[in-house]
């Protein structure tokens, strides 16, 4: 016997708000976060000078003595998951409960401490005399690793590092180890740090929008036919899962029931991605629902406005949804945030779902054609839904797809 | 005691562990009083082996246990 998941507590970091007014607003009046990094000037050959940037810098909120081994991706979320707690009313003890885990993820660790730590390292200290919190901040699984610590978990703790799907990974797994019975609470989630050495990345792959250095808000057009590329961006997105019985004997405001989640892999290509794998994933997520592609009201998509990946993610959806199912890809206004936007979109579709608002693709001034024919959401639109879609896509050809239903 | 060398390892204690100024006496115990764990023991001797070109070798040398220990022995490295 399986059991039910909901979601009883949110938070969050984004390049547009880190409440839902401020979203909701911002979507309305479809503003971007993303602006242009003249603190990137030093970079040199870095030719996407333009970011999707998290207006929080002060995190003194968190005890020093965590915070002494957190980079920002961690403080982010450990923030993030501060509020999602505080909103569920998750007792103490039922956070440190042994029935009470976590998982979050990011896709680089602490990629400015790294930096920083290969700097000093190479060009000043060596190795004699590094301090001992470095490796702690970077580490692969830095966010989950410092988030237990903080938080007191002593249920599993699993860290998720795959790129553009750590996060939506790490609410999968809060969700199976719930529906399966290995805990009763999940607190999951992830998110990505700035550093312009992942712009640098991935422009040397030629996967950022050049071009776009004076109009940083024009840059990111998912589905566009004029668009070129990612915008690299930060953030972070917290969930509390629970076992809908837990929750229910609490009294707890239930935000969502998590009902669907599947993750596979293209087996085919290290970048490119493959439509019949995401189409497999959206239907084997839909199949984990009991629901029926009519049934879900709007789909987020991944899209990140690369020229290949946005194909094929609308051929997939076309396969699996015919052409009348609303879809949009919100990094259009927050650019790209990577491990963090799994966590950051499963938000928004939450928000999507509960407010009957369904954000439009920003910057979609002409939709390519070779994308196949579906109802891209050009204005905002206020409809009721009942079930939605999360949609995202890695590296590695790694999958997600997250369905969220009203209760 | 050299005022100069306390200033020092007062302002890297300040500024490492978020501590007031006033707590950072000679006599304070820097596990009991200053509640400095093993990792910021760990990083305080970085930070003065940066600050003053010197090898502590903590783990070898028990007497250290308060910031009067620290500046002592930097005033000896220093006197040499």
């Amino acid at each position: 016997m399986t059991r039910r998941v909901v979601i009883t507590g949110i938070g969050f970091y984004s390049p547009i708000g880190d409440n839902l007014t401020d979203l909701r607003s911002n979507f309305e009046q479809m503003k971007s976060g993303v602006r242009t990094m003249t603190e990137w000037d030093k970079a040199n050959g870095l030719n996407a000078r333009i970011a999707g940037v998290v207006g929080q810098d002060d995190f003194s909120e968190i005890p020093r003595q965590y915070r002494r081994t957190m980079d920002r991706v961690a403080m982010m979320c450990a923030l993030s998951l501060k509020r999602a707690v505080a909103q569920s009313g998750l007792s103490t003890s039922a956070v440190t409960s042994p029935r009470t885990g976590i998982s979050f993820g990011s896709a680089m660790g602490g990629l400015e401490t790294l930096f920083d730590y290969a700097e000093d390292v190479s060009h000043n200290s060596g190795f004699g005399r590094q301090n001992a919190t470095a490796f702690l901040r970077f580490m692969s699984h830095t966010v989950s690793a410092n988030l237990a610590v903080m938080f007191g978990i002593i249920g599993r703790n699993i860290p998720t590092s795959s790129a553009c799907t750590a996060s939506a990974q790490a609410i999968g797994t809060g969700y199976e180890s719930i529906k399966y019975g290995m805990s009763d609470v999940m607190l999951v989630g992830g998110g990505e740090g700035l550093h312009y050495v992942e712009a640098g990345i991935f422009d040397s792959m030629g996967a950022t929008a050049i071009g776009y250095n004076d109009n940083p808000e024009e840059a990111s057009r998912p589905f566009d036919i004029s668009r070129s590329g990612l915008v690299v961006s930060e953030g972070s997105g917290a969930l509390v899962l629970e076992e809908y019985e837990h929750a229910k004997a609490r009294g707890a405001v239930i935000l969502g029931e998590m009902v669907g989640y599947a993750t596979g892999c293209d087996g085919s290509h290290i970048t490119l991605p493959s439509e019949r794998g995401m189409e497999s994933v959206m239907r084997d997520a839909l199949n984990d629902a009991r629901l029926n592609s009519s049934d879900i009201g709007y789909i987020n998509a991944h899209a990140t406005a690369t020229p290949k990946g946005d194909i094929f993610e609308s051929i997939a959806v076309h396969r699996v949804f015919g052409s009348t199912t609303p879809i949009s890809s919100i990094k259009g206004y927050t650019g790209h945030m990577f491990g963090g936007g799994g966590a950051f979109e499963t938000i928004v579709s939450l928000m999507a779902l509960n407010e009957s608002f369904l954000p439009a693709n920003k910057n979609l001034v002409e939709i390519d054609p070779t994308c196949a024919p579906l109802d891209y959401i050009r204005a905002h639109r206020e409809t009721p839904i009942t079930a939605v879609m999360n949609n995202n896509f890695a590296f590695g050809g790694i999958n997600t797809s997250i369905i969220l239903k009203k209760i | 005691m050299n005022h100069d060398v306390f200033k020092k390892v007062q302002a890297i204690i300040v500024e490492q562990f978020e501590k007031n100024p006033e707590e950072i006496t000679l006599e304070k115990l820097l596990v009991e009083d200053l509640e400095l764990d093993s990792l910021d023991m760990f990083d305080l001797v970085c930070a003065l082996e940066k600050e003053y070109d010197f090898h502590f070798q903590l783990d070898k040398d028990s007497s250290i246990e308060t910031v009067g220990d620290i500046v002592g022995k930097l005033e000896n490295h220093l006197s040499k």
